[in-house]
């Protein structure tokens, strides 16, 4: 079995409102899948339908083989994954080291954690009270914690929000050494560049539904094209005609298009008059502008 | 490690060093024990109604000495005294004058035939041999000072005494008391009667005890009001802080997303109310023992706590838990539920007698205190702090037991251990 995670037609309805609304994916074993999605997509709730702890309307999901919905089997499954939750917070008068020991102790047997601490630079800030971490800080303990039993498959639900830029890249680096450790890692995301960095399988969910879903190569590829282009044209109204030959998006006074070949990319340079002209590789950006039609990153 | 004892360690940790949790689960009920030690001391308990049957009859007429006694009682201003008839039952008696038919909420004290006869024969049999040991001890240890004359007249008064003391028996009379395990008036009725008793006792007799209650378990030392509501304030408390305690901490908890994160692992619903309840039950005996020291450096009373009182911290911690975690599983909003357990809780503290004698109360809310919860856990309390009553503690703590294993079975099943 190389699949780690199966999910067919799922469905999970509050009233008559459906947060997560069919959606179908699979996670090989030893990739990072990413959900990458706007606020409200129905990431979370996705992920806690996966780690057993909400139920949902229809459809079916598997972890590792077992079935999410029968209580036996998510008594495995719960002994085989790791979690780190959205805003993870914990008993706020405990010390790094206890909150780290107490979950290594929820599974039984001996669980080290100084390699742990130390790969996460909380080292110096074992002996500190939970609550007078920095946010980043009480971040870094969630994940020490999701990891701390050398679990198969590790959940992070927006593991690097609010996080500072370097230690964002911290995190990305200990992400990556898990996946070389044969882990599982299922994350959720709406950072673009961290998902297009570190996914294998990239989900693009948005209201509730998978919008797109494939490697971020192929999805740059099927959906940005193979260049995109930002002019500033010297007369306005040729953006109609341009728009009538390519995918373009228009921003403010400029207006991107989107090329699928460097003949067109040739001819669009030779034809149009413009002010300036910026050339540049496609991002899952791009892709996620055209799929969910909305800017994450304004 | 068992997963309920990493439960145990981390939320007695997160209760210990939160210093404003630990003042209002211990600080706050010493300053009150203190308040209602200052405010109540001198005032005393109030009255208590007793029957008493006086049974010692000769010719129609109550002899003197039986008279005497129920005068003394009566003198104390603490007790309210109706009389029974002596010839009739008792306990049927007061039943039908009783306003309450279903509980015997009534205290009897029977007094019986030959009290007087036995007492002063008891009295005479032991002047007596007192008289005997001083007169025969003086002759040996003093002869000298004596007069050989003397001495013969008085080693033949000593021979009359010593045959007529063969003929005098030093017997016993015995009170009996009649109440209810359950009725906390009658441990004050109970006081009263027996140092009445002991007074008598050295009055005729100069010590020996010849009239005895049949409930033996109450020493010289009669009850004050501290006495009274030590246990009921360790109970309250006790109560207050299962009821809120760990409905509140596992709603604060499950706010803050951490029973979130502890729902993703192997960790069971029973584990968490388990480790949960131990939290609790190690601070109810750490209340228990501050309030007990507490009200013996302040007020010097002496509350003994002995293995019972541990058993009853232990199992009145679980069922008013059971019963926290029934309100906070079925209202899910924190605010409701913590309203709603103080709806509950407060009246219950009056009404169940933890603080006030329920005898004070109008007879209708006296029957209520015996449908309360906390009735019997104030009661099994005190009967093991206190009066040290086997029977009290046995009755109290088998109702406590019940109520422990219904509440507690309730409140698992209430609390909810997934998302929605
Ligand atoms: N318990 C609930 N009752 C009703 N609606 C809910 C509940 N939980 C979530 N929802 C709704 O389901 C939708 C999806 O929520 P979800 O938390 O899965 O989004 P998300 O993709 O994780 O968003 P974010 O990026 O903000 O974390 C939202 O519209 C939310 O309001
Ligand atoms: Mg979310």
């Amino acid at each position: 079995m190389d699949e780690a995670i199966v999910v067919g037609s799922l469905v999970k309805r509050y009233g008559s409102f459906a947060a997560v609304d069919g959606i179908s994916f699979t996670v090989n074993k030893g990739e990072i899948f990413s959900l990458l999605g706007p606020n409200g997509a129905g990431k979370t709730t996705t992920i806690e339908i996966l780690e057993c702890i909400r139920s949902y309307t229809s459809g079916d999901a598997r972890v590792l083989g077992y079935d999410v919905s029968k209580p036996r089997d998510a008594r495995e499954i719960k002994k085989l994954i790791g979690v780190l939750p959205q805003d993870f917070s914990t008993f706020e008068n405990l010390k790094v080291g206890e909150v780290v020991g107490f979950f290594a102790g929820l599974y039984g047997g001996k669980h080290e954690y100084d390699d742990i601490l130390q790969s996460l630079d909380l080292s110096n800030d074992r002996n500190k009270k939970f609550d007078d971490l920095s946010g980043g800080m009480k971040q870094k303990v969630g994940i020490a914690s999701a990891i701390v039993h050398e679990p198969e498959i590790v959940f992070l639900d927006e593991p690097t929000t609010g996080l500072d830029p370097g230690s964002r890249r911290e995190v990305w680096k200990f992400i990556t050494r898990l996946k070389e450790r044969g882990k599982t890692i299922f994350l959720t995301t709406h950072y673009m560049e961290e998902a297009q960095l570190l996914s294998d399988h990239i989900g693009i969910m948005n209201r509730g539904k998978i919008a797109a879903l494939d490697t971020p190569q192929r999805l740059i590829a099927q959906y940005g094209g193979c260049k995109k282009v930002e002019l500033k044209l010297k007369d306005e109204s040729l953006a109609a005609k341009i728009s009538q030959d390519f995918e373009t998006v228009r921003k403010n006074d400029k207006i991107t298009v989107y090329i699928k070949n460097t003949r067109d990319l040739n001819r669009l340079m030779v034809e149009t008059d413009y002010e300036d002209i910026e050339v540049m590789t496609p991002t899952l950006e791009d892709v996620f502008l055209k799929v969910v039609g909305i800017n994450l990153e304004e | 490690m068992m997963k309920f004892l990493s439960v145990f360690s981390v939320t007695f940790k997160q209760w210990f060093r939160s210093p404003a949790t630990v003042f209002f689960s211990i600080l706050f009920p010493l300053v009150l024990l203190l308040i209602f030690g200052f405010v109540f001391a001198g005032i005393g308990s109030g009255t208590t109604s007793i029957y008493i049957q006086n049974q010692d009859v000769v010719n129609g007429t109550s002899t003197p000495l039986s008279s005497a006694y129920i005068d003394a009682l009566n003198h104390t201003n603490v007790l309210d005294i109706s009389l029974i008839p002596s010839g009739v039952d008792a306990r049927s008696y007061a039943q039908n004058l009783s306003s309450n038919q279903f509980f015997s909420s009534y205290r009897i004290l029977i007094i019986p035939p030959g009290f007087q006869n036995e007492t002063l024969a008891s009295a005479y049999a032991i002047r007596l041999n007192t008289t005997y040991d001083t007169l025969n001890s003086t002759l040996s240890d003093f002869a000298q000072f004596i007069p050989p004359n003397d001495t013969a007249i008085i080693q033949a008064g000593l021979g009359a005494l010593k045959s007529y003391a063969a003929n005098a028996t030093v017997g016993n009379v015995t009170l009996t008391f009649l109440s209810d395990p359950s009725d906390t008036n009658a441990l004050i009725a109970r006081g009263i009667i027996n140092s009445v008793a002991m007074a008598f006792n050295s009055q005729l007799v100069g010590g020996s005890s010849v009239i005895n209650t049949q409930d033996q378990s109450l020493n010289a030392r009669s009850l004050t009001s501290v006495d009274y509501y030590l246990p009921g304030l360790i109970a309250a408390f006790v109560m207050t802080n299962g009821i809120f305690g760990l409905t509140n901490i596992t709603a604060d908890l499950r706010k803050r997303g951490v029973i979130r994160r502890l729902l993703s692992t192997p960790l069971t619903k029973l584990d968490w109310i388990l480790g949960n309840i131990l939290t609790q039950v190690v601070i109810g005996l750490m209340l228990t023992l501050v309030m007990i020291l507490f009200a013996f450096l302040v007020f010097r009373v002496v509350a003994i706590p002995d293995a019972f009182t541990l058993l009853a911290v232990a199992i009145g911690v679980v069922a008013f838990s059971g019963l926290g975690m029934i309100f906070g599983g079925l209202v899910k909003n924190v605010e409701t539920s913590s309203a709603l357990a103080n709806v509950v809780a407060f009246p219950m503290m009056f009404l169940s007698g933890s603080f006030f004698p329920t005898g004070l109360y109008p007879p209708i809310i006296q029957s209520i205190s015996y449908f309360i919860p906390l009735t019997y856990f104030s009661n099994a309390l005190r009967s093991t702090l206190i009066t040290k009553d086997m029977t009290g503690i046995v009755f109290n703590l088998g109702i406590l037991s019940v109520i422990a294993m219904v509440f507690i079975g309730i409140g698992v099943w209430a609390i909810r251990w997934k998302e929605n």
